[in-house]
């Protein structure tokens, strides 16, 4: 049960500001762009009233943004930006330098449909296109879970283990703007779990060396294995740290995977986001149906919980999965890796992709609950 | 186990995004779980807008957004019809609307009540004006709860504090709820019925 009298009514956008400013990041470098501006103008004004005692730096894009936070965090300071859609793609080119060079940066991203056409609305086409970039990927399904994954982020990114930059997606409008309860926590409860960053190696005038410089192959393969292998310790630390989350709030999310319901049943629907926590309404729904299905909810898409579905899909007669986004040519980006992990790990449960929700297109419970009846009498192609 | 889905009608400019906010909080202190979506996209002053808020008494894990709300608030009469031309009620469900008297275009509807009273008036008397427009808003929402009984009076005048600490309204606001609330007429549907053949037999 909530403390009633401290919970606030806060959009998404509001929870992800409010847990970054308790992270007390040191430089924010930040271009605005519908559905994330309110973080920004947040951070702006917490900076301008001394809320905040950070370098707020007003950049002219978001290529700039990113560049000024990796400036910051090469320089060994905390930082933090936010963005969507098509500020990421402009980003991008210093989203790939960010996670190649290692630098913890938390970056709040508002999940948002790619033009053309125009759309202002939530899909996760965005954060599909930094996959590969050497970030890792979360994914908050309310607003208390965005409030809590900005705080949990910056510590996963700067464990030693791991050290690498993060980005917590919220669904747009659907998270970003819809008001609810979120239990915020107090300064030093924060502090204590998060201490201040220590960096693992950072710019120092006294003791010059270069970033970035020209790698010959063999080099650049030794930083590349290391990158895998960090993203693979980074499976261990986000369960830890979960873990910790959870003694100290009483708020367990579930480390790299939540399942909501059994840990077996005839079907599991894998989703991420605001339609895995719908999906739990369309579990509700099919029980009192007399069907027996579960959510596997993927919070960690990289590093992607690869081990840990291919043990749970043994126990479900198939898995449907419910994309936000495409890979044209092929199939959904959430059920190829739904799949490889099954095939990889020899599990042989029939996988369902079934994509919902691009563009914005709202998917309510029944929506959810009527695919999955249909996945249930399903009996061959797969 | 309540579960209410409202929407608030108003246009564009008159806050019904804030109220779905005010309400989520009141709800939030009458120890129950709410949320509160604002219309998504392009916002117009004057434009015709539903906001929604979901009150239940376990955590909301819906985010879909409200397309046919049970209990509605209205902050301009004429926006009911026009949202729901057809009647989807089934004795279920309420109307709160700003008006003097029941439309008679909303004899249509079959909800277990509709309540109303004329906030603009209460709203007007107690100088909650602003560069020529009145600010119903808040006032409404002691209609809404008269109606509804959804949750207490005094946890929306919490809200409102909680929302509005430095407003110089602030004191206005909470005398123009109260009156709402103590002058909203609330008609039952059997009550509702019986007018409607009384209009008919005229």
């Amino acid at each position: 049960m909530l403390d009633m009298g401290k919970v606030e009514i806060w959009t998404g956008n509001q929870a992800i500001a409010e847990a970054a400013i308790r992270s007390r990041p040191e430089v924010i470098a930040a271009y605005p762009i519908t559905p994330s501006t309110p973080i920004i103008e947040t951070l702006s004004k917490a900076v301008e009233t001394g809320r905040l005692r950070a370098e707020f730096i007003a950049v002219e894009s978001e290529h700039s943004a990113m560049a000024g936070v990796i400036g910051g965090a090469t320089a060994g300071a905390r930082v933090f930006t936010a963005t969507s859609s098509q500020g990421l793609l402009y980003m991008m080119e210093m989203i790939y330098w960010a996670g190649y060079g290692r630098l913890p940066i938390v970056i709040g991203l508002v999940n948002r449909a790619l033009a053309p056409g125009w759309s202002i609305w939530v899909d996760h086409q965005d954060a599909y296109s930094m996959r590969d970039a050497g970030w890792m990927q979360f994914f908050a399904k309310n607003n208390q879970e965005a409030y809590d994954l900005i705080i949990q982020a910056f510590k996963i990114a700067e464990n030693h283990d791991v050290y690498m930059p993060a980005a917590v997606n919220i669904d747009g409008f659907v998270l970003s703007h819809v008001a609810g309860q979120v239990m915020p926590l107090d300064q030093k409860t924060v502090d204590d779990f998060l201490p201040p960053l220590n960096p693992l190696f950072k710019l120092d005038p006294k003791n010059p060396v270069s970033f970035g410089s020209l790698t010959l192959p063999d080099d650049y393969r030794l930083l590349r294995q290391d990158l895998l292998d960090s993203m693979e310790r980074a499976k261990t630390v986000i369960e830890n740290v979960s873990k910790e989350w959870a003694e100290i709030t009483e708020r367990d999310w579930g480390g790299l995977v939540e399942i909501y319901g059994s840990e077996t049943a005839d079907v599991g629907i894998v989703a991420l986001g605001t339609i895995a926590e719908e999906a739990e309404e369309a579990v509700d729904l099919l029980k009192s149906q007399g069907l027996d299905a579960s959510v596997i909810r993927i919070r960690s898409f990289r590093p992607f919980p690869t081990e840990k579905i291919a043990k749970l899909a043994r126990n479900y007669g198939k898995l449907m999965v419910i994309d936000r986004g495409f890979s044209f040519g092929s199939s959904s980006p959430l059920a190829m890796e739904v799949r490889n992990a099954l095939y990889k790990n020899q599990v042989k449960v029939p996988v369902y992709s079934r994509p919902m929700g691009y563009g914005g297109t709202d998917v309510t419970y029944q929506e959810i609950a009527e695919v999955a009846q249909e996945v249930f009498k399903e009996e061959e192609e797969w | 186990m309540p579960e209410y889905e409202i929407g608030i009608l108003s246009r564009g400019g008159q806050g019904g995004v804030t109220l779905g906010k005010v309400l989520a909080y009141a709800a939030t202190y009458d120890g129950k779980y709410a949320s509160a979506i604002p219309k998504y996209g392009a916002e117009r002053r004057g434009a015709p807008v539903m906001s929604s808020v979901r009150i239940f008494d376990r955590p909301v894990k819906r985010h879909a957004q409200i397309l046919k709300p049970k209990d509605i608030l209205s902050l301009d009469y004429t926006l009911v019809p026009r949202f729901y031309a057809n009647d989807f009620f089934e004795g279920m469900g309420s109307i709160t609307v700003n008006a003097a008297e029941i439309p008679q275009e909303y004899y249509r509807y079959t909800p277990a009540k509709i309540g109303f009273v004329n906030v603009q008036e209460i709203a007007k008397k107690h100088g909650l004006v602003k560069s020529g427009s009145t600010l119903i808003g808040i006032p409404a929402l002691g209609a809404f709860i008269r109606t509804t009984n959804i949750i207490r009076i005094d946890s929306l005048h919490k809200a409102i504090d909680k929302m509005f600490p430095a407003s110089k309204y602030l004191e206005a606001n909470h005398k123009a709820v109260d009156e709402c609330f103590d002058e909203t007429m609330v008609m039952t549907l059997d009550e509702l019925k019986e007018m409607k053949m009384e209009v008919s037999a005229k």
